[in-house]
């Protein structure tokens, strides 16, 4: 073993060295912190400005009833129509006109006109309020009592409660949400990971042939012993490098949020959130729920209580590892076999197949957690790393996760066994084109 | 190390790479394995090192068949060099001595010794590939025996060096030698051959076809020619006109004429040497020795055309 740490230890050591660590060390928690910061800074500033709406109403009624909602600012505006104030609407002092025509009674729709992007919020308001509105007099029309209309009105909320076996609750709706988000990123990580540093073997693996040390290596070492070190090696580099990108980028947003957003920041999506969670509004008023704040992740935290957190990180850890480690393998076997970098591209496509399955069958997965696609999808190894991920934080039985370990575990020591199989035969195959029957004559011939 | 080879055998899918090959490495000698290209020396050393297996026959090490651990043992040059081009010079040197088990206290004071011997201390720190290709060469050829090796195995060890450099490289190989180091030259340079080996065998076609001392086989191949030099008067005619002997080539250089003679059946050499006294007054008689580069392509033909013949 006393080798397999020296190859270790060469390979991790000149990675975090080098340049290319340092600098995307550096930039991948910039990037990461600027996509999660940019949208809300934007989204901020955008909520803060005070957008004037003009209303043009031809009915002459509805347009009174809609009141100012979060930045956007009515004002209905007569004795102008569209086409003339669309003329020079730049200097209009308007950022968007709202168009109620008098046929509203029977078309039902009304039209935002504007030079700037109109976010869904807004036409979600609108529609809401007018929607209310018109059904509202339509009732009055008929000779409904108006207290009447309110019961009729009334929104029923259906709540979903999952169950476990034993018929405990386990996950509403909401919390089933926010499980997917954790699934999707778990899955996210992973994939990301196994492709980066999976790739990173084959290369290093090529360049050993191109520059011809493989066979300084190989009457040195055991293939076994290389391979084994030089997996661990790249891929301890690219764990580092991954609590690395997690921490900084944490620290980054957390710092960005302390400057920019000291006081609890709201997202804006609320009158659709509280349409779908119920809320009660009357003609324009909406009655948001008071608990969304911006610590999501708090909230994440709280929601996955009922999951096993030590199972479900000891799982993530177990998963993240060998689902790379497999993958490292494929990788380098693929790397003994031949010796140029374009030759290899064209297989890296067909070895990834199988991870990128789950992932276009994610919501599928997440949907039916315990569903057979899942569960299969989750045993077999090559798929596993990724399938079993998306499954664990809506819960999976013990025993499964157990045995698609068990599963993941044995494959990957065969493929480790047979990627150093073939980097020792198929280093004489210098400049020979890989094609499937020398690759099975190799696989033939292969010593340990 | 006394390395023993016993009847050798590999195939590959389509042809054999050696035939029941047998050769015995003496302990602290330099020993020449030659061969046109292809001839199966690759393969022959790639057994050795324990990179392939023969299909049959076996190899034994001081009389016991080879190990795992006999890597360490063994330092080898191949004939691609391979270095990793962005590591430090030190660096590559310290890690290769490292994978041959070398401890790194020991391996740091070996490689001050050569840094001195090479006078490449000032490039210790720099990056493979910013040094010349001959710089390269003797990074490698230190990182080959940095961890002392009881056994040298030496592929083309002096392509891409200059005469001075090649000099260099073949005195630390008898250095080494002089220090008991068993060491394997394979290499298509006859002349460093005759200057280093002491022992050779000639592999043509999978198969051993000459073994044997240099010494040995080159008095072998001594055969029926002589030179002779004449000092003054020498008579053109005589020499010409008789039956024991052809006149292969005459040159006359100021004073002296030199000719090259084939003795034709089993005359005695007093015979010839009496009859050519009549011819001028003889300096110097001399059996012409072969050189290794004819040897070479003299076995080589000959074998090659066996196997022709069926």
């Amino acid at each position: 073993m006393g080798k397999t740490w020296k190859i270790f230890k060469r390979e991790f050591f000149s990675r975090i060295r080098s340049k290319s660590f340092i600098v995307m060390t550096i930039l991948g928690p910039l990037f990461l912190a600027a996509v999660l910061v940019v949208p809300l800074l934007i989204e901020k500033y955008e909520q803060n400005r005070e957008k004037r709406v003009a209303i043009i109403d031809e009915s002459n009624l509805l347009g009174q009833t809609i009141r100012d909602f979060e930045s956007y600012k009515f004002v209905i505006v007569t004795d102008v129509t569209v086409d003339e104030i669309s003329k020079d609407f730049a200097n209009s002092g308007f950022d968007a006109v709202l168009f109620i025509p008098n046929n509203i009674y029977s078309s039902n729709s009304v039209i935002i006109y504007s030079n700037v992007w109109i976010d869904n919020a807004l036409k979600a308001y609108v529609g809401y309020a007018l929607r209310r509105d018109l059904e509202y007099m339509a009732l009055l029309h008929e000779n409904v009592a108006p207290e009447t209309i309110g019961k009729v009105s009334t929104p029923v909320f259906v709540g979903v409660q999952k169950w476990n076996a034993d018929g405990e609750n386990v996950d509403n709706e909401a919390s089933l949400e926010k499980k997917s988000i954790v699934s999707t990123v778990f899955v996210t990580v992973i994939y990301l990971f196994i492709i980066l540093y999976g790739v990173l073997v084959l290369r290093g693996i090529i360049e050993e042939k191109t520059n011809r040390v493989v066979e300084i290596i190989v009457s040195s070492v055991k293939p076994v012993q290389f391979m084994v070190g030089k997996i661990t090696g790249i891929g301890s580099v690219g764990l580092l490098q991954f609590v690395l990108w997690i921490l900084l980028t944490f620290g980054l947003v957390w710092s960005a949020q302390l400057i920019l957003f000291p006081e609890p920041y709201v997202p804006s999506q609320l009158p659709e959130m509280a349409e779908t969670l119920g809320a009660t509004t009357v003609s324009g008023q909406v009655i948001v729920p008071e608990s969304v704040s911006v610590s999501y992740a708090v909230d994440l935290l709280q929601t996955l209580e009922g999951v096993n957190w030590l199972v479900m990180l000891l799982a993530f850890v177990f998963f993240f590892i060998f689902g790379y480690l497999l993958y490292a393998a494929l990788f380098a076997g693929i790397g003994a076999m031949s010796d140029q970098d374009t030759e290899t591209q064209q297989f890296i496509i067909p070895v990834t197949l199988p991870l990128f399955l789950p992932i276009i069958l994610l919501p599928l997965i997440i949907s039916n957690p315990n569903g057979s696609l899942a569960v299969w999808l989750s045993m077999i190894p090559f798929t596993s790393p990724i399938a079993m991920m998306a499954r664990l934080p809506f819960g999976v039985a013990y025993w499964q996760v157990a045995l698609s370990a068990g599963i993941l575990f044995a494959t990957c020591l065969i493929l480790i066994l047979l990627s150093a199989r073939l980097y020792r035969s198929g280093m004489l195959l210098y400049g020979q084109k890989l094609t499937l029957r020398s690759f099975f004559s190799v696989l033939k011939k292969a010593q340990l | 190390m006394l390395v023993s080879a016993q009847n050798i055998t590999k195939r590959f899918s389509t042809h054999a790479a050696l035939d029941s090959v047998s050769l015995e490495i003496p302990e602290g000698k330099i020993y020449g394995l030659l061969g046109p290209n292809g001839a199966g020396k690759t393969t022959f050393i790639r057994i050795l090192n324990q990179m392939i297996q023969p299909d049959e026959g076996h190899i034994l090490i001081n009389g016991n068949p080879l190990r795992d651990s006999d890597v360490e043992k063994i330092g080898y040059l191949p004939e691609e060099r391979g270095l990793y081009k962005k590591m430090r010079v030190r660096e590559q040197i310290l890690y290769f001595a490292s994978l041959k088990g070398m401890s790194e206290q020991a391996a740091r004071q070996e490689l001050k010794e050569w840094e001195d011997r090479f006078s490449i201390g000032e490039w210790r720190n720099k990056r493979v590939e910013e040094l010349s290709k001959g710089m390269q060469q003797k990074v490698q050829f230190i990182a080959t025996v940095l961890h002392k090796p009881s056994l040298l195995i030496l592929d083309e060890p002096f392509s891409g060096f200059d005469p001075v450099n090649a000099q260099l490289i073949k005195d630390e190989i008898l250095r080494l030698r002089n220090e008991g180091t068993t060491i394997l030259l394979s290499t298509h340079d006859m002349n460093s051959v005759e200057e280093l080996c002491d022992n050779i065998s000639l592999i043509n076609k999978s198969r051993q076809i000459m073994h044997g001392s240099v010494s040995e086989i080159k008095r072998s191949y001594i055969g029926n020619m002589f030179e002779i030099v004449f000092s003054g008067y020498y008579n053109k005619l005589l020499t010409t006109l008789t039956p024991s002997f052809k006149l292969l080539e005459q040159k006359t250089e100021g004073e002296r004429t030199i000719v090259k003679i084939e003795m034709v059946q089993n005359v005695p050499t007093n015979d010839v040497v009496q009859y050519l006294m009549n011819s001028g007054t003889i300096e110097s008689f001399n059996p012409i020795v072969p050189s290794m580069n004819s040897i070479f392509i003299e076995a080589v033909k000959q074998h090659n055309e066996t196997v022709q013949n069926g």
